[in-house]
């Protein structure tokens, strides 16, 4: 089965709002996205060359990758309307179809 | 001390709005991306202030480098950046694109370059804090005060803008960030802002009885 949401969150070290941005993220995807992601965590400390080929201006940055806008969260990511709107989470849950063209959820 | 939800959304994006803009300047300064984490901004009581920049239990006492700026005018305030005296010796070293670990003693041109960096950082705060509140905060010269403990510091900073600390309100946060240049390095700052309770809390007035756009 694929993946839908690609996302990738960039945070520093294991300070208090890393470790919170953590927390609620995994809190907010398992509840709403939940086998439906692949969530790729990157430290800017220890991975400063990937954080500059993505532009990477402060932690927590949450980055949806696909599907398609890519879109950006930065900052606090306890707020739930703020991650449900920037993954596009408002409407009503869409059918995802793998590439058999079976439908998944 | 003021405990105001309203207090704390405007401070949140100030401190955002300041860190995004002055690491973004500090950053084409040093001709590195500069990457700054973004702690949750607290509104706190004088009493419980202790920086977390590296420092351990007796942070009250420790000595640190710290850039100062007051703001007078319809409001009174002041901001002040402070570093561990080893960051700031990292820094010289990042501003003047030196190898790590270079500087030992900071000499006039770092301290004027310290300066300037929490002249950036600071003025920001105030400028965005400034177009939030619709109201012209007018800053004073940034002044940079080295090895003096924190907790003499805050003293002579309330004192001069209120007769004790029950007057002051206290707004702090984290500027921590990271280079490619100190590979590893979590450069760690703590920023507190103290204001004159009452102009905070008749601003704030103002401000609720302008309805939102």
């Amino acid at each position: 089965m694929s993946k839908e949401y690609i996302l990738k969150l960039y945070i520093t070290d294991d300070t208090a709002s890393s470790q919170a941005a953590i927390k609620s993220l995994n809190g907010i995807i398992e509840k709403e996205i939940r086998d439906l992601y692949t969530l790729e965590i990157v430290d800017v400390l220890e991975r400063p060359e990937m954080a500059e080929q993505d532009r990477i201006l402060a932690t927590p940055t949450l980055i949806k990758v696909s599907p398609a806008p890519a879109k950006r969260i930065i900052g606090d990511l306890s707020d739930w309307g703020k991650i449900r709107s920037g993954l596009e989470l408002n409407n009503e849950p869409k059918q995802l179809v793998d590439s058999d063209k079976n439908i998944i959820s | 001390m003021i405990q105001n939800k309203n207090l704390q959304e405007i401070h949140e994006e100030a401190c955002l709005s300041a860190c995004l803009k002055s690491f973004a300047a500090m950053s084409k300064l040093i001709g590195q991306q500069t990457i700054v984490d973004i702690v949750n901004p607290r509104v706190k009581n004088v009493k419980e202030l202790a920086p977390t920049v590296g420092l351990d239990k007796t942070a009250m006492k420790t000595a640190m480098i710290v850039v100062s700026l007051p703001a007078r005018g319809r409001i009174e305030g002041n901001v002040l950046l402070m570093f561990s005296r080893q960051d700031a010796l990292n820094l010289c070293d990042l501003l003047f694109k030196r190898e790590p670990g270079t500087t030992k003693e900071v000499t006039e041109l770092d301290k004027s370059a310290l300066q300037e960096l929490g002249n950036i950082i600071c003025g920001s705060y105030f400028s965005s804090l400034a177009n939030r509140v619709k109201i012209k905060i007018v800053e004073h010269m940034a002044q940079i005060i080295f090895d003096e403990p924190f907790e003499k510091m805050l003293e002579r900073t309330i004192e001069g803008l209120a007769p004790n600390r029950d007057e002051v309100t206290a707004l702090e946060t984290e500027f921590n960030f990271s280079t490619p240049g100190f590979r590893g390095h979590l450069f760690k700052s703590y920023f507190l802002v103290i204001f004159q309770t009452a102009q905070l809390e008749m601003i704030l007035d103002t401000l609720q009885e302008v309805p939102a756009i």
